[in-house]
């Protein structure tokens, strides 16, 4: 036994001797926590690296004591690859460039409508790039939208990516997918994929117009705010084919996300159907998973009828008629249904006559009337998608109504 | 040196382990190409395969009891044959120890450690699995045993904690490329399972009798842990996405995601990885070793553990890349090995079978002692 | 030459004396006739003779002869009498009739004076006429006579009438003569006769029984071994009233030879391995095996392994524990430590209270000590290597906070983290050398200045004193010593592996090591018996089952009675009968 334990301790020390190849330090190291790419202007591409200041972020007494700087460095370059880039920058970044803890890959909308899936590709061999990373499409340059400066709520630049593109369990219009669902969506046969779409916040008001309008129909970019954070997140880039192929706005995501199973919760105002111009406002959340039913015609022209159960809570009645009543709970159910199904047509629209792509993933319910895989591949879903006949149902329940049993009319 | 002796746990814990470890290498991304969307239904078509297979291998173990099937050889064709055949036992398990460890080392590389040279890896690996089968099967059994309970709690929790990723349709359509098809794809596969060939070499020292349910149980076992991680791997990246990973275990690992805090997760399952390519480098390590000193008749085993890790480690080289050693551990390993031991298996049970109608035309009284004095 | 003698003396500065003592014996440049050492040697040589000769005359088991001056001569020449002070020779005579000479053989110090005066001097020189030769008067002509017979009545009328000491031996060799004396027991020799009286009266200063210090418990008895053999013993007794609990003496060592107790159930205790605890130990021909730790490294399996083998302990309450498992455990003369064999890894990690607690917290304490002994091992290796090789497992706001903390620090993390794992050693070592006197300065040196200043001085970073305290706690978790101090010196290694390969390199580390403690066997048991290899037995090693389910003793013991209560042991429990109430009822 001993002789082997001798000659092992001489090997590993011998080893040691060698050096340790891999052996970084986390202070020579530049912690990158958002990457931008765009089409290159003096070369392929230009990258843009969002670099969070440790010392800054890690605050403490030092931070407390001085003035509170910025907790990111953004730094752009143009250069034929991200990898290439990521050696570039080396010229003046002072650390190693690491990229392993980047939660966000930015896309400018430009390269995205035509190369998305040649710069895609770039970062999935990537160790560092991960099912769980967000792919976001940037409503312009993506370079323009990380040099909006720090984040304001969250003083880690990581977490803000991480608070922010997780939101979407509370808001609609936030697609869910990772880079991981992304990737299964735009190379399986029957299915577009669908990014999140972020946009520096908006330079000028819009004309003044204070008629109705739902929340969600706007695509990040454009939201009508003010204040806070510098970049928007709302709706949702399509890729299909390589190459995003269009956006949906706010109220369309939420419906895509629905018929996906991705939904959570949101909040809907409609109009009131007894008193035009007042409007009630409803909590929706799911309450089953979608039922997806798909047929295929002897001709071969597909048929699906999705079913989506939702229930929820009334906020508010501005117009105090008492639709709390269990009688006439049902108004204000169609009414909220009515709502959802001319998004849904909407949405239906834009992915079947203006992006002929199946951006709600409905030929995964049509590959398990196959039995083979060839026999789905045959079938070309994706040429067979705009013709085909689909129907978005609702079902609302209204099951609480708040603290309000009945409201008092005014006197 | 007393007989070192395997109980039943340990001797199952290895055996699952020696079977299963395929899974945390390559061979899987290259069945995926071939199963479709069914793959996680070709190791549960190798089971039925599996069991009628050990069942007669265990048939001829137990006709000699206190013997490994090296020995059997030589009073079943005669020492000329039975050096051939050994000598393909022996390449086969060394060429196939050299080219999984080429996989584990590399696999390293690419995902943890991108500067290290890679035969400082490798060699690592190989110090550790030279290391304890110098100090004999009877310890390799008992740290199979301890990690055991670790490598199957690690697993599931690896499978379970990509459940909020899974996608249903991922196992449809399906039958893949059809029944028809896919039976002929888990046919060509079956060397998937050919590791049981370790107890083989074992029996010796084994509980009395227990060598049929230690087989069985191991077989199944590990069938069942290839089928839920090629299902699991299926249900978090469907079909044709999950054809582009070198490792599809590890490509759910990265893509674990439970809020914002069990994110990049990989690391943690690092264990599981090294654990189970060690106690695998370590048992083929031992089969090779043993073979050659059962072959040459010698009472010891050590005397063969630092050629044939050298040899290892060369071997481990010969493929120029990544892929040709992937392309050729799953030729090597999975297509063809089958064919190499289940011929030996075969000769060696037919001349069994022969010479029992012999012996039970010659005497009546040939029963089990008579038979056995012939021998000795 | 003399340029080298100038190098030496520009080296050292002077030219080194010569050694006073003659250290020549082999040395051949030096004519051995000629200088100051001549007369040295000669001495020198005369006293190895010498001492030669008295270690034949104990070794040869020389017997004693019948006339008192040459008894007396040849004991002094074997305790070196006139240079020795320690020993005492009381000539008297005995009050019989005619009066006889006698000679007090003992040491001065472990012998108990008053034993000496009350039971041996008063009834020998006084009362030694008083009942003159009523018993004897069928034994024939009793004194005078030079003859077999006459001596042997002689002696045994001395030893069954005259001394009433409580424990009086004969003694018929000069070995025998110098051990009983050695012992702290006085001996009576007396002229004309070839035999000695020995008559214990030890009397040597002991420790009373305290509470343990090593292995404190809040549940459960407070008693602690102390350093006599023979307390030690009764202290197992009182707790083991069982006829079949045998004590069994063996000596060992050669120099000064140890009284070494083997307790075991002979009923219980498995008898292969009583002799085999015996044959290791007879063996052993050891210079001084003075204490258990000694006498631990003698009979081990493998004195090279990475863990105890044997299981220390200093509380008879778990002596008792495990003889009643089948174990056998060994006490030492002079000795705190009982040793229990067979040791295992589980036995290693348990506790005394573990037991004594209800089942769920000695379970749950049980599974705190092992994470605190991952943490001991693996943690500061384990942090360089996630520091330095795997940050993308780190979550990346503490991965912030880390490389934030570590901007002013200038050394790399291993210098660092073994800067204050080397600081925690060395405070740890100090705590225990340190004089009680001054101990409460090292608290003030220990956290003030290493933790508080050298953060603050920017030369370790504020997260690597959590990392450390953390390993300290999990260390001192540990419930065995030794074996705390195996993991202690191996953590240094994962230390290195880390650095080195990352969690790859402590991994294979791991395994190694792993694989090393499976191989060790504590007189033949596996080290990780109960569950590689896989025993039948209680469930009482990863986790302590509840008391009622501890039906049978450890299988790898082997001992001879398997079972040690019945399937159903609290009486009590009325057995559940077809029409009792249903659930909930009542």
């Amino acid at each position: 036994m001993r002789p082997v334990i001798k000659v092992a301790v001489i090997v590993l020390a011998l080893l040691f001797l060698a050096g340790c190849w891999d052996y970084q330090e986390p202070d020579q190291t530049a912690w990158v926590t958002a990457i931008g790419v765009d089409r290159g202007r003096e070369n392929l591409v230009t990258v843009t690296l969002q670099v969070a200041v440790a010392a800054q972020v890690a605050g403490g007494e030092a931070g407390a004591a001085g003035s509170p700087g910025e907790t990111t460095v953004v730094v752009s370059m143009e250069a034929p690859s991200i990898p290439s880039a990521v050696e570039l920058a080396h010229a003046w970044v002072s650390r190693r460039v690491d990229l392993s803890h980047a939660r966000v890959v930015i896309f400018g909308r430009e390269l995205a409508e035509t190369d998305f899936e040649r710069f895609l590709m770039l970062l999935t061999r990537d160790r560092f790039f991960r099912p769980s990373t967000k792919v976001l499409v940037a409503n312009g340059r993506a370079e323009t939208l990380l040099r909006q400066g720090d984040p304001v709520l969250e003083i880690s630049p990581a977490l803000y990516w991480t608070q922010q593109t997780g939101a979407w369990d509370v808001a609609e219009f936030i697609p869910r997918d990772g880079f991981g669902p992304i990737i299964v969506d735009t190379k399986s046969p029957g299915a577009a994929a669908l990014a999140i779409l972020a946009g520096p916040e908006r330079e000028e008001d819009s004309p003044p117009d204070p008629a109705y309008k739902p929340e969600g129909s706007h695509v990040g970019g454009t939201v009508p705010r003010r204040g806070g954070a510098k970049i928007d997140i709302m709706g949702g880039a399509v890729i299909s084919g390589g190459r995003v192929v269009g956006v949906l706005n706010g109220d369309e995501t939420g419906i895509v996300k629905m018929v996906r199973g991705d939904f959570r919760q949101t909040t809907k105002t409609v109009e009131d159907p007894l008193h035009p111009g007042y409007f009630i406002v409803v909590e929706v959340v799911l309450r089953e998973p979608p039922r997806v039913d798909v047929r295929i015609d002897d001709d071969g022209t597909p048929r699906a009828a999705v079913r989506i159960m939702l229930e929820g809570d009334i906020h508010s009645i501005q117009s105090g008629e008492h639709y709390e009543r269990p009688e006439r709970v049902p108004i204000v159910e169609r009414a909220v249904e009515e709502s959802f199904r001319s998004d849904a047509r909407a949405a239906l629209d834009k992915a079947q006559h203006e992006f002929g792509a199946d951006v709600f993933g409905i030929g995964y319910h049509a590959k398990r009337l196959f039995p083979t895989w060839p026999a789905w591949e045959e079938f070309a879903w994706d040429e067979k998608f705009p013709d085909a006949e689909i129907s978005i149902d609702f079902d609302f329940r209204v099951r609480r109504i708040g603290l309000m049993r009945e409201t008092v009319p005014l006197r | 040196m007393a007989s070192p002796r395997l109980g039943f746990n340990e001797a199952v814990a290895l055996t699952v382990i020696f079977l299963s470890v395929k899974v945390m290498i390559s061979h899987l991304a290259l069945m995926f190409p071939l199963g479709l969307s069914a793959t996680w239904m070709i190791p549960l078509m190798h089971l039925p395969v599996g069991l009628i297979g050990f069942a007669v291998l265990a048939w001829l173990l137990n006709q000699f009891p206190g013997r490994t099937i090296i020995e059997i050889g030589e009073e079943l064709v005669g020492p000329a044959l039975n050096i051939f055949f050994a000598l393909v036992i022996y390449v086969f398990f060394t060429g196939g120890s050299a080219l999984v460890l080429r996989q584990s080392a590399e696999f390293m590389l690419t995902d943890f450690f991108p500067d290290t040279p890679i035969s400082v890896v490798a060699a690592t690996y190989m110090v550790g699995a030279a290391l304890i089968v110098y100090l004999g099967l009877e310890t390799l059994g008992r740290v199979a045993r301890i990690a055991f309970p670790f490598l199957i709690i690690g697993l599931a929790l690896l499978i379970l904690l990509t459940a909020n990723l899974w996608q249903p349709h991922g196992i449809y359509p399906l039958w893949g490329p059809g029944i028809l098809e896919l039976s002929w794809v888990a046919l060509s596969t079956l060397g998937v399972g050919v590791e049981i060939f370790f107890l083989a070499l074992a029996a010796p020292y084994l509980p009395q009798g227990r060598l049929l349910p230690i087989g069985l149980i191991s077989v199944l076992a590990a069938g069942l842990v290839v089928a839920a991680v090629i299902l699991a791997s299926l249900l978090v990246f469907p079909y044709p996405v999950v054809q582009e990973w070198t490792l599809p275990v590890f490509a759910i690992t990265r893509a674990i995601e439970w809020g914002g805090f069990f994110v990049r997760m990989e690391t943690l399952f690092l264990p599981l990885w090294v654990f189970s390519a060690l106690l695998a480098h370590a048992t083929a390590l031992y089969l090779s070793v043993a073979t050659a000193a059962r072959a040459l008749k010698l009472p010891y085993h050590r005397p063969f553990i630092l050629p044939t890790v050298v040899l290892i480690l060369a071997a481990a080289f010969v493929p120029p890349n990544f892929p040709a050693a992937m392309d050729w551990g799953f030729a090597f390993l999975v297509r063809w090995s089958f064919i190499f031991l289940g011929v030996i298996v075969a000769v060696l049970v037919a001349a069994a079978l022969l010479r029992k109608r012999q012996q039970g035309k010659g005497g009546k009284t040939g029963r089990r002692p008579g038979r056995r004095t012939n021998h000795t | 030459m003399s340029w080298a003698r100038t190098l030496a003396r520009l080296l050292v500065f002077r030219e080194p004396e010569e050694p006073r003592y003659a250290f020549t014996a082999g040395r051949k440049d030096r004519p051995r006739e000629r200088g100051p050492g001549a007369d040295a040697v000669e001495d020198k040589k005369n006293k190895l003779r010498e001492g030669q000769r008295v270690d034949n005359l104990l070794e040869q088991d020389r017997l004693l002869s019948t006339g008192l001056d040459e008894n007396e001569r040849l004991l002094r020449q074997v305790f070196r009498h006139p240079e020795n002070k320690d020993l005492v020779l009381r000539p008297f005579s005995l009050s019989t009739d005619p009066p006889r000479r006698a000679l007090l053989v003992f040491l001065d110090g472990p012998t108990d004076k008053t034993v000496q005066n009350l039971a041996i001097l008063q009834p020998l020189m006084l009362l030694a006429g008083l009942r003159l030769d009523r018993d004897l008067d069928g034994e024939g002509p009793v004194p005078g006579a030079g003859d077999e017979t006459a001596r042997e009545a002689l002696l045994n009328r001395i030893q069954e009438t005259l001394l009433p000491g409580n424990e009086v031996t004969t003694a018929a060799s000069f070995k025998d003569v110098a051990s009983e004396v050695l012992a702290g027991n006085t001996v009576l020799l007396v002229d004309g006769l070839d035999r000695a009286l020995s008559v214990e009266t030890k009397g040597w200063a002991t420790r009373g029984v305290g509470t343990p210090r090593a292995e404190a418990v809040i549940r459960g008895p407070q008693e602690a071994f102390t350093e006599q053999v023979r307390i030690n013993v009764t202290l197992v007794r009182k707790i083991l009233r069982r006829s079949s609990l045998v004590t069994d003496f063996v000596k060992v060592g050669q120099m000064s030879s140890y009284q070494c107790a083997v307790l075991y159930l002979d009923d219980i205790a498995n008898p292969d391995l009583v002799a085999e605890v015996r044959r290791r130990l007879e063996s052993i021909k050891a210079d001084y095996v003075n204490e258990s730790g000694i006498l631990e490294q003698f009979i081990e399996d493998a004195p090279r392994g990475l863990a105890p083998q044997v299981l220390a302990t200093e509380r008879p309450d778990r002596v008792a524990a495990a003889l009643v498992e089948g174990r056998v455990a060994i006490l030492l003369d002079g000795n705190p430590w009982a040793l229990i064999i067979p040791a295992t890894f589980f036995s290693l990690m348990h506790a005394a209270e573990d037991a004594y607690v209800r089942w769920p917290f000695g379970s749950f304490a049980r599974l705190i000590r092992y994470v605190g002994l991952g943490l001991a091992l693996l943690l500061p290796g384990s942090y360089v290597a996630l520091v330095t090789y795997h940050q993308e497992f780190i979550p990346t706001d503490l991965l912030l906070a880390f490389t934030g903390a570590r901007e002013q620090v200038p050394f790399p993390t291993v210098v660092e983290v073994l800067l204050m794992e080397v600081a925690f050693e060395l405070i740890r070592e100090a705590g225990i050398r340190i004089p009680g006197t001054v101990g409460t300065t090292l608290g003030i040196v220990g956290a003030l200045i290493l933790g508080q200043a050298a953060v603050a001085a920017n030369i370790v970073s504020p997260i690597l004193i959590v990392i450390v305290a953390l390993t300290a706690l999990g260390s001192f978790t540990i419930p065995n010593y030794p074996f705390s101090l195996s993991v202690r010196t191996l953590r240094f290694a994962y230390i290195a592996l880390g650095s080195f390969l990352g969690l790859f390199g402590i991994m294979v580390g791991l395994f190694v090591h792993l694989a090393l403690l499976a191989r060790l066997t504590s007189f033949g048991v596996p080290f990780f018996a109960p569950v590689a290899p896989v025993t039948r037995g209680a469930p009482d090693h990863l986790w302590r089952g509840p008391v009622w389910e501890q039906e049978c003793r450890p299988d790898y013991v082997d001992p001879l009675r398997r079972r040690r209560q019945p399937r159903v042991s609290r009486g009590w429990v009325r057995a559940r009968k077809k029409d009792d109430e249903e659930p909930g009822g009542r």
